[in-house]
């Protein structure tokens, strides 16, 4: 393989999801549904709940409808690949593993610069709250460490952490041009078309397109069947009502259109939803049910 | 026993904390130390984003009760250790961060007393003789003897463990990287220091980007460089350049794949100002204020849809008050009016540090007037202790508004925290420095009662406590003492914030002085005399000694002469006039009786007293003062 190839998309990827099976963690498939670059996917959320051990890693794609730059930005795009490690409770020697996750030598990271800066983070529509550390490799923003202190907006406890890297910021770091193009070219030239297109209909749709009062209708249709959802005692679909519902809010932000009270109650709701969902799974898995495949 | 080298290491440090917590350490050391009968002659501190390292020489020099054996130091040294580090922890945690799990996590401690390593186990880590070089540099541990082949080994690697002189090295090359092409930054030592701070091998680069974002606003782009990627703006003969500062964490030489990494972070950040910028220019302010405003209305909180029109009625009633026209006034209702139109901006939720300076730059594109663009542009001023106020009268106006409702929002909910007083004190500053002649209690009370609400009495009662510590806070980053604050601010002089600034200037014009000393050690004792007394009015008839006789003439001379002064803030004067006073007073206490057994002759004397204490706390109480 030339080195072009060893440092593409996909080989990058595939080197981050085994460094973290090799440190014990499971690879989960990734949420079928469209999710939002900051928010959670249902799987990883209701880990959270109760008392459960979890090791996973997924390679996750995620939509930002707030990076929409209609394929012009080396950088921004609306749809881009995480790899997410959510790991509970934290290793004591976690960190230091992150930080040599993000520079294998064979990706040629291993002479970057890199700095770590102090994050406080919080995804208001789930209630989760946490502080952390964000990597900047060369001066790039490619990677998150969090330790998770609230979800749903109670307490974590055991203590969780979630890492999330950036696959294509990650490849730009490693990439000697430094070009997203090339870079999606030298994985397939027909991929790197068709991703540009994408993103210039994708920003359009997304900024131009879609109709605000629409979007806020089908916000609130949403919370409501989330609602339903969670009286009937269905945690899952709830939260998967709660993530649409969070696709659109994200949109309007995005748009600026999420700025009146009326829309804040809309997101105090996806908070108070969340919660719901959160104490619902946390009261089926309590102290000691580590079943689901991938717990350890 | 002479050496004690302490370094504890982790992944990361958040850089803000180091100073402060090297120095918990180092003092939690040195007082171990002292308890253990080993203190120190000497202590050194170093830091950086990775590790805190203390330094003792001469440890134990001094001791009254040495150890008999080296074992029994290194005991003594440990326990003093350990306890340093549980307190270094309790500090770290206090700040928010853990120096026991996370990225903070301890991972390695480094402690040698004489080349010996102390039997210490913390957190799980256990004492060793090594550390690690710089990240970047090679991987094997550095093994360790003394402070002085800690100090190379560290250098080999790239790393300067001593702050201040990593920033003098830092600074030196700057200077010469910006000095060969005659290029200057921003001065920046704040972001100088947070650099310094981060990395433990600086290296400035100077970096391009495409020469037409200098179209974008420059305040913009220098502060997205500042915030978001630690970088400065570079100009030449005051001119931008299409370039720019950065510092990078990397042991030289710093690769050129690296700077084309800053590059593109940069290129990335002033793309996404050019997109944000070009999408808020497309609408009218004043149409996104009526978007703003129409959001507002929808909620159906009638405090947030009534707060446009108590703004504009406070900042009428400050423009009154401060005398300017009705042309300052109409400026300020006019900004009043597109305030907020920001918070409809894209860029504002992409980069909301900039608030207030986006409204500014859309307005003055716009071809709004200066005055309206300013207050706009600086409404979010001051925004800490030593910053910069609006500019010109609407502009005050406007800020001052703002801070007054939020002020009385604040205390009408009860919701009182430390973001309730940092307002206060931004009032307490627009209005000082602005050289408002507003009562700023009066101006607040106002602001309550715009609120029209039941508890507006309770509010006003908040705000007034909250201003009084403000008024307090204030005048102590001025750099006045507690005493003199007291002092001015107990005394009876005028209670508009402009006044009691002058008077504190004039007063601290006078700080050291003997006559003053004087002055407070005489009103102090008239304090302590007249404490609790019942004092009637002076009859002269009953002045019976030459020294009373004295006083009374002096405090009617002295008295018109005294209150015109200060009013003038002649205060060299003022001391030269009451000196004259209180050598009368003096006199008078020497050779006068005060308790005499003849009551009517008591109360007169007193009263005497009383009159002339009136003058030592006319414009500030001298007895406050410190003798």
């Amino acid at each position: 393989m030339s080195a072009a190839g060893e440092r593409s998309l996909a080989t990058l990827a595939a080197t981050l999801v085994d460094g973290w099976v090799g440190n014990g963690c499971v690879v989960l498939d990734p949420w079928d549904g469209e999710l939002s670059a900051r928010s959670m996917a249902p799987q990883a959320f209701f880990a959270l709940a109760g008392e459960r051990h979890v090791r996973w890693v997924t390679r996750q794609v995620v939509r930002e409808p707030s990076e929409a730059r209609y394929g012009r930005s080396p950088v921004r795009q609306v749809r881009s690949t995480q790899i997410r490690v959510l790991l509970r409770p934290t290793p004591e020697d976690l960190f230091g593993h992150f930080v040599a996750s993000l520079r294998p030598s064979e990706q040629g990271l291993d002479e970057c610069e890199l700095r770590l800066r102090p994050t406080e983070w919080r995804v208001r529509d789930l209630g989760v709250q946490g502080s952390g550390w964000l990597a900047l490799m060369d001066g790039l923003l490619v990677a998150r460490f969090i330790d998770l202190r609230v979800a749903g907006g109670s307490a974590v406890d055991p203590t969780a952490t979630e890492i999330t890297y950036g696959v294509e910021r990650l490849a730009l770091v490693a990439s000697s041009d430094r070009s997203l193009r090339r870079l999606q070219q030298e994985h397939c030239a027909e991929y790197a078309v068709q991703r540009r297109d994408e993103e210039q209909e994708l920003s359009r749709h997304l900024l131009e397109v879609l109709e605000e009062g629409e979007l806020m209708r089908r916000l609130e249709r949403e919370l409501a069947a989330a609602q339903r959802s969670l009286d009937e005692r269905l945690p899952v679909p709830a939260f998967e009502s709660i993530l649409r519902g969070i696709s659109c809010a994200e949109v309007l932000r995005a748009r600026g259109a999420f700025r009146t009270l009326r829309e804040a109650r809309a997101g105090k709701r996806l908070t108070e939803l969340s919660g719901g969902c959160r104490r619902l799974v946390g009261s089926a898995h309590g102290a000691g049910e580590r079943t689901r495949s991938g717990d350890v | 026993m002479s050496e004690l080298l302490l370094e504890l290491r982790s992944e990361v440090l958040a850089p803000e904390h180091l100073a402060c917590w090297a120095g918990r350490l180092k003092e939690s050391l040195v007082a171990g130390f002292r308890a253990a009968d080993l203190a120190p002659r000497q202590s050194a501190v170093g830091y950086s984003g990775r590790r805190l390292m203390v330094l003792f020489r001469g440890v134990g020099e001094h001791a009254r009760n040495p150890p008999s054996t080296a074992e029994e130091a290194l005991d003594r040294a440990t326990e003093a250790v350990r306890q340093a580090l549980d307190e270094l922890a309790e500090a770290v945690a206090a700040a928010g961060w853990s120096l026991r799990s996370g990225g903070s996590r301890a991972v390695s401690i480094l402690a040698l007393l004489d080349g010996r390593v102390l039997p210490l186990e913390w957190n799980g880590v256990a004492a060793g003789a090594a550390t690690v070089g710089h990240r970047l540099g090679p991987p094997e541990s550095l093994v360790i003897t003394d402070a002085e082949e800690y100090r190379r080994a560290l250098e080999r690697s790239g790393v300067e463990i001593r702050f201040v002189e990593r920033r003098r090295q830092l600074a030196a090359r700057i200077a010469a990287l910006l000095g060969s092409a005659d290029l200057a930054i921003d001065d920046d030592t704040a972001l100088l220091g947070r650099l310094t701070a981060e990395c433990e091998s600086p290296v400035p680069v100077l970096g391009s980007f495409e020469r037409g974002h200098l179209s974008s606003p420059r305040e913009l782009v220098r502060a997205v460089l500042r915030e978001r990627q630690l970088a400065f703006t570079v100009s030449r003969g005051g001119r931008p350049e299409a370039r720019f500062l950065a510092v990078v964490d990397h042991p030289e030489p710093v690769p050129e794949s690296t700077l084309r990494g800053h590059e593109l972070a940069v290129a990335t950040l002033l793309d996404d100002l050019r997109f944000h910028w070009t999408r808020d220019r497309a609408l009218p302010i004043a149409e996104r204020a009526r978007r703003v405003e129409a959001g507002i209305v929808a909620g159906g909180d009638p405090l947030e849809a009534g707060r446009r029109g108590r703004l504009r009625a406070l900042a009428a009633q400050l423009c009154a008050d401060a005398g300017w026209g009705a042309e300052v006034a109409e400026s300020a209702r006019a900004a009043i009016d597109l305030l907020d139109a920001d918070l409809d901006t894209s860029l504002a939720r992409e980069f909301p540090e900039l608030v207030g300076v986006i409204g500014g730059l859309l307005a003055r594109v716009e071809g709004h007037p200066e005055a309206v663009w300013h207050a706009l542009y600086d409404h979010p001023l001051p925004r800490r202790a030593r910053s910069t106020l609006p500019r010109g009268g609407a502009a005050l106006a406007v800020a001052a508004a703002l801070r007054a409702d939020q002020l009385a929002l604040d205390c009408l909910s009860g919701s009182i925290g430390a973001g309730t007083q940092a307002t206060a004190e931004d009032l307490v500053r627009l209005v000082m420095h602005g050289g408002v002649g507003c009562d700023v209690d009066l101006f607040a009370a106002r602001a309550c009662r715009l609120l029209e609400d039941s508890r507006s009495q309770e509010a006003v009662r908040r705000a007034r406590s909250q201003l009084a510590a403000a008024l307090t806070q204030v005048l102590e980053w001025e750099g006045f003492s507690s005493a003199e604050i007291r002092a001015v601010c107990a005394g009876q002089g005028s209670r508009l914030l402009p006044d009691v600034l002058a008077r504190s200037r004039g007063l601290a014009r006078l700080r050291g002085s003997r006559e003053l000393s004087s002055l407070v050690a005489t009103a102090k004792r008239l304090a302590v005399i007249l404490d609790g007394a019942v004092v009637a009015t002076v009859d002269a008839g009953l002045l019976i000694d030459q020294a009373e006789r004295n006083l009374y003439t002096q405090i009617g001379e002295t008295g018109g002469a005294v209150r015109r002064l200060l009013a003038e803030g002649r205060y060299e004067s003022w001391l030269v006039e009451m000196s004259r006073l209180n050598d009368a007073v003096e006199r008078f206490l020497s050779e006068v009786l005060v308790h005499d057994e003849a009551e009517r002759i008591r109360a007169n004397r007193l009263a005497l007293l009383e009159a002339a204490q009136q003058l030592y706390s006319s414009e500030v109480r001298l007895a406050e003062l410190d003798g």
